[in-house]
């Protein structure tokens, strides 16, 4: 499953495959486990699949809060 | 119908359905992540056609929505958070609503995020077509005791504004009707931007008016419905497709000369000038809108991110941050207690005897070699990346995410702004240099996002000699950990050299100054999950990459070793580390510093453990190797995005002036008696 990503530098969501035409160049193309914010450019990382699962085990179990409302925080 | 056109352009085709009115086109328009194609599902019915945009592989779904006996062809566009255009799913969707084509314009936002919302809405309602608001998501508004009067909102608009929730239908008939009642009623509210931000828009509307034709009466009719003033905003922020349409309509005019005489007189870059003034616009119109709810910031937090990114408060911040963060947490814990628990006991303790008890059955002398030998795959490659990187970029990664998870990065870059700005970068720059610290060969291809030619030089530059990447930069802290004094010259000649080549450069590549803008993320407390998630994902991907090309390294000095290849090259380094006083295994460090800028420090990290170096030696040769040429793969990187002549450029510069850095730090010290 395709799952959306939020830059950790300037916090807007992108899909994995949005960050392609930035990635398309790098040699390490495919094989690295970080894909580029078309907006900003920055470089996130991206969970393995093992762990993307672990997570939204975790993420059933808490609190249902869409990415919005974490983004703002517990201030 | 409305479909979109070959020429990428919305046209009216005949009606859908039999014995049915077909009114027109409705474009759902918002950023991502608010809601709008479950919207867009609403409205239409299980009934979407998705087909490319012309020329691009960017999709575009299109539907029918029904309102009594009428039919509307709804078109649901990719997401975006200005009409300025950053992606080519933006870029899409600023034409399909530039083109006009659309009946009504619907602008879906987040009602819990109405402040980081309004902007765009602002910016549709400066088109002056018929606009409605969605006020999506407000069940969760409601859940966070967030309060808004929508009345008030409508009034300051000046355009129907609907609460909605997409997933349950609530509120669809309202917006329906609403959209029915918008058509043929273009935004009449023209808003109010200060600081100059709105004469200047209306002096470009006015040249165009006054050019000798009426513009309105002249242009192409889709062209027209679109307010002059809009296309004028968008251009003056550098929008090349609105200064295109201007141009087109009034081709006696000369834009770029209107466009850069108007821009000038405006206070900083357009582009952030008009982003600013509509941000704040947008603060004035919510003041009495919405009442703050349990999820809402408190207002300290926004006086606490200013602080950040301000120079007079910013820097001590930054000065605590990284003595905490890397002096600290990185250098004495990693680099410190991490590396000596692993090395001294795991593999001085336990496995280097056991691999050499292993491989003393074999015969070879040359064969044992290679693997626990001087320079053996498991007794130097695994252990330097083990025993040595590992645990430092392993405490480098976890303060990085720390400070990533908070959103205090954006502030850096507005804090360091001004000081990038004088050696030609812009706080955009930021990005790369902060990435740099963890690999600069990464880095080095994020260059690419910056503005200009020049400003991805210079900062290509500045990777190569004055950044270290995470591992040296935590072995070199934990070597100078000791002598404070040391490690201060060590970060004086650093910042010395950046700022100083900095200069250097901006003044011998003349070109436009970079300017950077970019809206703020809010501050937070890094959350646990995501700080271990990403320390854990970037470990992964470092070790992965890191071990193969240090076991790849002992392997070819290995052989440099067996056939003497490697003995003609030292023969080279060594009189230049002679003349930096420091004894000839240095010249091995520095060798094994251009297969890998993290295989140096390593190299440099167990000198200094076994006391070969004095205080002077260490510092000097800290200093050189920072400095030194950039590993084979940040080599091989700037050959692929700055070209071969570059890259031989910034390689037969660097060189020399790390060794001559190094040289003359040398003598400095001696004299001062170190």
């Amino acid at each position: 499953m395709v799952t959306e990503s939020t830059c950790g530098f300037c916090r807007r969501p992108f899909m994995p495959d949005e960050a392609q035409p930035t990635c398309a160049a790098c040699p390490l193309r495919g094989s690295c486990l970080l894909v580029r914010c078309p907006h900003c450019g920055y470089e996130n990382p991206v969970s393995p699949p093992w762990l993307a699962r672990l997570q939204g085990w975790f993420h059933r179990s808490a609190v249902n809060t869409d990415a919005t409302t974490q983004e703002t925080g517990p201030w | 119908m409305s479909v979109v056109a070959a020429d990428g352009t919305c046209h009216t085709a005949a009606p859908q359905s039999a014995g049915r009115a077909a009114a027109g086109a409705v474009l759902l328009v918002g950023a991502p992540n608010v809601g709008k194609s479950a919207l867009f599902n609403r409205l239409t019915g299980s009934y979407a056609a998705v087909s490319n945009y012309p020329g691009t592989s960017v999709e575009v779904a299109r539907g029918v929505m029904r309102t009594g006996d009428t039919t509307w062809d709804v078109l649901d566009t990719p997401g975006l958070y200005s009409l300025l255009p950053t992606t080519e799913e933006e870029r899409v969707t600023q034409r399909i609503v530039l083109d006009g084509a659309a009946d009504v314009l619907v602008h879906v936002i987040d009602a819990k995020n109405l402040e980081r919302m309004l902007p765009l809405t602002l910016q549709l309602v400066e088109l002056g077509r018929p606009l409605v608001v969605a006020l999506n998501m407000m069940d969760e508004a409601e859940r966070l005791d967030i309060r808004i009067d929508v009345p008030l909102l409508a009034r300051r608009l000046g355009v129907q504004v609907v609460p909605v929730v997409a997933v349950s239908g609530r509120g669809l008939d309202e917006l329906r009707q609403a959209v029915t009642a918008a058509e043929g009623h273009g935004a009449a509210v023209v808003p109010a931007y200060g600081n100059g931000a709105g004469q200047a828009v209306n002096r470009i509307a006015d040249a165009m008016d006054s050019g000798g034709v009426r513009l309105r009466d002249h242009v192409q009719a889709r062209i027209d419905r679109i307010d002059v003033r809009a296309l004028a905003a968008l251009a003056l922020q550098g929008d090349n497709e609105a200064r295109a349409r201007l141009q087109q309509v009034a081709p006696l005019l000369d834009m770029d000369h209107l466009i850069a005489g108007t821009a000038a007189q405006l206070d900083g870059p357009p582009a952030y000038r008009m982003a600013f003034e509509r941000r704040r616009a947008a603060q004035q119109m919510l003041d009495g809108v919405v009442a703050a709810g349990r999820g809402q910031r408190a207002p300290w937090v926004d006086g606490l991110g200013r602080l950040l990114a301000r120079p007079a408060t910013g820097l001590p911040v930054l000065a605590v941050v990284l003595y905490l963060g890397l002096y600290r947490f990185v250098g004495e814990f990693g680099a410190g207690f991490m590396v000596d628990a692993i090395e001294g006991i795991l593999f001085e303790n336990l496995l280097n005897p056991f691999f050499e008890s292993v491989f003393a059955f074999v015969p070879w002398e040359w064969l044992r070699a290679l693997f626990v030998g001087e320079f053996g795959v498991l007794t130097l490659g695994l252990r330097y990346a083990v025993a040595i990187i590992l645990p430092v970029v392993g405490a480098f990664f976890l303060f990085f995410s720390v400070l990533e998870d908070t959103g205090y990065f954006p502030r850096l870059a507005l804090l360091v702004d001004r000081a990038f700005k004088r050696i030609g970068l812009s706080g955009r720059a930021v990005i790369p240099m902060v990435l740099g610290f963890a690999c600069t060969t990464m880095a080095t291809m994020v260059t690419r996002t910056l503005e200009t030619r020049r400003e991805r030089l210079l900062a290509t530059v500045l990777l190569a000699l004055a950044v270290p990447c995470s591992a040296q930069l935590g072995v070199i802290i934990a070597i100078l950990a000791g002598a404070p004094a040391a490690l201060a010259v060590w970060t004086g000649v650093l910042v010395g050299s950046f700022l100083l080549v900095g200069l250097v450069t901006a003044r011998l590549m003349p070109g436009a100054p970079a300017t950077f803008h970019m809206e703020l993320p809010p501050l937070r407390l890094p959350r646990p999950g995501n700080v271990l998630t990403k320390t854990y994902t970037r470990m992964h991907w470092y070790f992965v990459e890191v071990l193969p090309l240090f076991l790849l390294a002992s392997v070819l000095l290995w052989i440099g070793d067996l056939t003497g290849g490697l003995g003609v090259v030292l023969s080279v380094l060594t009189p230049v580390v002679h003349a930096l006083e420091l004894p000839s295994d240095t010249a091995t460090v520095f060798l094994f510093g251009f297969f890998r800028r993290d295989y140096g420090a390593a190299g440099l990290f167990e000198m200094s453990q076994q006391g070969l170096l004095s205080l002077r030696q260490l510092t000097v040769a800290a200093v050189t190797l920072t400095l030194f040429v950039p590993c084979v793969a940040q080599f091989l990187m700037m050959m692929k995005e700055r070209g071969t002549r570059a890259a031989l450029a910034v390689a037969a510069f660097v060189t020399p002036f790390a060794f001559g850095t190094g040289w003359l730090l040398n003598i400095v010290l001696r004299t001062a008696g170190w």
